[in-house]
């Protein structure tokens, strides 16, 4: 028996997929999500009392983010639509329009956005600038450690220069805590575990993308 | 609460060492109680899309 057109249209739409993650930014992302989370076991649990020899394990780990970041940031810039990650006046206006509509001032609700919303953008930045300061101001403390290729030397900088990189190095730290916090539990609301999804196995439905996407704002084929 | 941590040199002069850690508490507890108030809000509060 045939089904009538708009059945069929509705199945294909939750059958459909649509790739919202290439396989090699899945891999970054992991990649990069398990470096961010070996650094700060490997330097808070030793804060916490939990002693090992945390020091090799952590600048590896280190060294293994700093490589995947810059491979996803010239993966970014050369392969990618980077255009998207953009915050423009349309994020803005969306940002006003949410609030809006979220203290009920407005019964409008706002655009769906394109491929990545204001708050994925915004929580993608903070991970980006934080997690810079910590690669550059850990990369400086590399002169403080011995390592196979050279030995170390804590007179490159005065105290009060090594001052301030500890305190960055630390305040990042810190900060990802919350962030991480904040990132697992967004990852993990029911409204938002398709998002999870498309970064384990890549895809989205078409009707999620309907449901959750501006065709016009993110096209795909 | 000390929001960083010091130590005095050879020559007496006070330096930083960095963060306080007793600071980790601080932001467990900043990411636990967004998490709450946020689930709360979308639970009770926040209006429903159609």
């Amino acid at each position: 028996m045939n089904r009538p057109v708009s059945e069929r249209t509705s199945a294909a739409a939750v059958s459909e997929r649509i790739v919202r993650h290439a396989l090699t930014d899945r891999v970054l992302h992991w990649l990069m999500a398990a470096g961010v989370l070996i650094l700060l076991g490997t330097s808070l649990l030793p804060i916490l009392g939990w002693q090992f020899p945390w020091v090799t394990a952590h600048w590896v780990s280190g060294f293994a983010l700093t490589g995947a970041v810059l491979f996803h940031a010239l993966r970014a810039l050369f392969w990618k639509d980077i255009r998207s990650m953009f915050i423009g006046n349309a994020d803005l206006r969306d940002v006003l329009a949410l609030a809006r509509f979220n203290m009920r001032v407005s019964d409008v609700e706002p655009r769906r956005p394109g491929k990545y919303s204001p708050a994925q953008k915004l929580i993608h930045h903070a991970f980006t600038g934080v997690v810079l300061v910590a690669l550059v101001t850990g990369a400086i403390m590399m002169a403080k450690i011995d390592t196979p290729w050279w030995d170390s030397n804590q007179y490159i900088l005065s105290d009060a220069t090594w001052g301030v990189i500890y305190v960055l190095h630390g305040l990042t730290a810190l900060l990802l805590i919350t962030m991480v916090m904040a990132h697992v539990y967004f990852a993990l609301r029911p409204e938002k575990l398709l998002f999870t999804r498309s970064m384990i196995l890549g895809w989205i439905t078409r009707k999620e993308y309907r449901a959750y996407h501006d065709p016009e704002r993110w096209q795909v084929k | 609460m000390e929001l960083f941590r010091t130590s005095r040199n050879v020559y007496g002069q006070e330096t930083l060492e960095g963060m306080s850690w007793e600071l980790i508490w601080v932001f467990v507890a900043v990411g636990a109680a967004f998490i709450v108030l946020h689930a709360a809000y979308r639970l009770f509060l926040a209006p429903k899309r159609k």
